[in-house]
């Protein structure tokens, strides 16, 4: 299990003790993300963020062991990047993760069965906290978010079509907005989840 | 940076396993330093998982999406909330719907079939105008279900207490009782009148008055058969009272 220097987004970047990597060679790392150490922080929160999100695209089970993993390499290697390192650090850091993950592959192949639905009891209860959830919306927020996977195939972009129209919008600020409300209840549902059942139970 | 159809339609194409190796490299360089393709490949994540539970995938999508995307952490949350999200979406549609349905239905009636709203809303008025009428024609007849009586004092006669009395016979489709009580001279002093009964009589008002007379009124329901005296009283400016000589007598047949 490699040093996880940054658990999530959004909260405060700083380095945790650490045997392999040292605060000299973090402070080096973001002062070449960015002079400013607030932005170096948010820059690097970003790299994360997105490598976590491309590689579990790519069926990585563990993006963020991945993404840490990255970091160890690229922060063993800060001060060659200083020196001769010419482009946007983040094209790196991907290209190291991209590296690990196919260490990863060879080492564990992606399994050929698909992963197990989650059990009907998970559902049930995932649905009860998104009850709670969409109680929170506004009316037409929860509409908005209750209807948009309503219909499919033609009836879908009908449907659209018309949300989109009630609301004002463009289809493409309507899907953005939907991305938006779904997010803040995946959220929402995760964290009311994590609340009612211990995290080893949730698959 | 704006997004095209074509850059929507390569990311689609990312989650779903069919770009080759250098398109792939090409898209992931993209989504590690632009902002607008990385929010379309969150927003596609989304639709894609629609897709995949409304049976709008190939066979060969479908094992792609659940042997990458679907197999990562992010994957099972997302999965789990489309489950979720398909297990609750009755229940709020049914409530979103009810609601839309009024809210929609006379737009809906107005574009379908014009000339049935046109037809229904004639109706309406005919009908609010018959209510009207017959309201009004209600209220004018209540309102004229009365008796007018003129009583005048008894204190120019003899005997005060038995003066000229009136007698009136009231129907029984009769409300209310109007007397005008006319006055033996003018008041100039009284500012208002004040009316009592001597006996039997537990609510009677007036309803108005000028220099010579004051109008009162008494329900039709207090009246039984027999004889009433009515006394009247000045009430000056200064708030005392002066009592109008005489008595007003009339006699219910």
């Amino acid at each position: 299990m490699s040093n996880r220097l940054v658990r999530s987004i959004g909260k405060q970047t700083s380095p945790l003790t650490s045997e392999t990597l040292n605060q000299e060679g973090f402070d080096k790392l973001l002062a070449w993300l960015d002079p400013d150490r607030d932005k170096a922080g948010e820059k690097y929160s970003q790299i994360q963020f997105r490598l976590i999100k491309i590689f579990a695209c790519q069926g990585c089970c563990e993006p963020e062991d991945l993404a840490d993993e990255t970091l160890d390499v690229v922060i063993r290697k800060i001060d060659w990047l200083i020196e001769n390192y010419e482009g946007d650090p983040a094209s790196y850091f991907f290209g190291v993760a991209k590296k690990k993950h196919l260490e990863q592959r060879r080492k564990k192949p992606v399994p050929n069965l698909p992963p197990p639905e989650p059990p009907p009891e998970e559902i049930d209860h995932a649905s009860e906290c998104l009850d709670n959830c969409l109680e929170k919306l506004t009316a037409e927020d929860r509409k908005l978010a209750v209807r948009y996977h309503e219909e499919s195939k033609g009836a879908k972009i009908r449907l659209r079509k018309q949300l989109a129209a009630e609301l004002g919008v463009s289809i493409n600020a309507l899907r953005i907005r939907v991305h938006h409300l779904h997010s803040d209840l995946r959220e929402c549902v995760d964290s009311c989840m994590r609340k009612i059942l211990p995290s080893e139970t949730i698959s | 940076m704006a997004l095209n159809n074509r850059d929507q339609e390569r990311i689609r194409r990312y989650l779903l396993g069919q770009l080759d190796d250098e398109e792939q490299q090409k898209i992931e360089d993209r989504l590690m330093l632009e902002n607008d393709l990385f929010e379309e490949l969150e927003i596609s994540k989304d639709e894609i998982i629609g897709e995949y539970y409304a049976g709008e995938l190939t066979a060969k999508e479908r094992d792609w999406l659940e042997q990458h995307f679907l197999a990562s952490p992010e994957g099972k949350s997302r999965r789990r909330f489309a489950l979720a999200l398909k297990q609750s979406k009755p229940k709020h549609l049914q409530s979103v719907t009810r609601v839309e349905r009024i809210r929609n239905w006379l737009p809906d009636l107005w574009r379908s079939q014009p000339w049935a709203v046109v037809a229904s809303a004639a109706v309406v008025l005919i009908v609010a105008g018959i209510v009207l009428r017959v309201t009004i024609g209600t209220s004018q007849s209540t309102s004229g279900k009365f008796l007018a009586l003129t009583l005048t004092n008894s204190s120019g006669t003899r005997g005060q207490d038995t003066g000229p009395t009136a007698k009136v016979s009231l129907p029984a489709n009769v409300d209310e009782l109007r007397i005008t009580l006319v006055l033996p001279a003018p008041s100039p002093l009284a500012s208002s009148y004040r009316v009592e009964a001597v006996d039997g009589i537990n609510t009677l008002s007036i309803a108005g008055s000028n220099s010579n007379s004051v109008s009162v009124t008494i329900p039709a329901a207090q009246l039984r058969r027999g004889q009433y005296a009515l006394r009247l009283f000045a009430i000056k400016t200064d708030g005392t009272e002066e009592r109008i000589p005489g008595n007003y007598f009339f006699t219910v047949e």
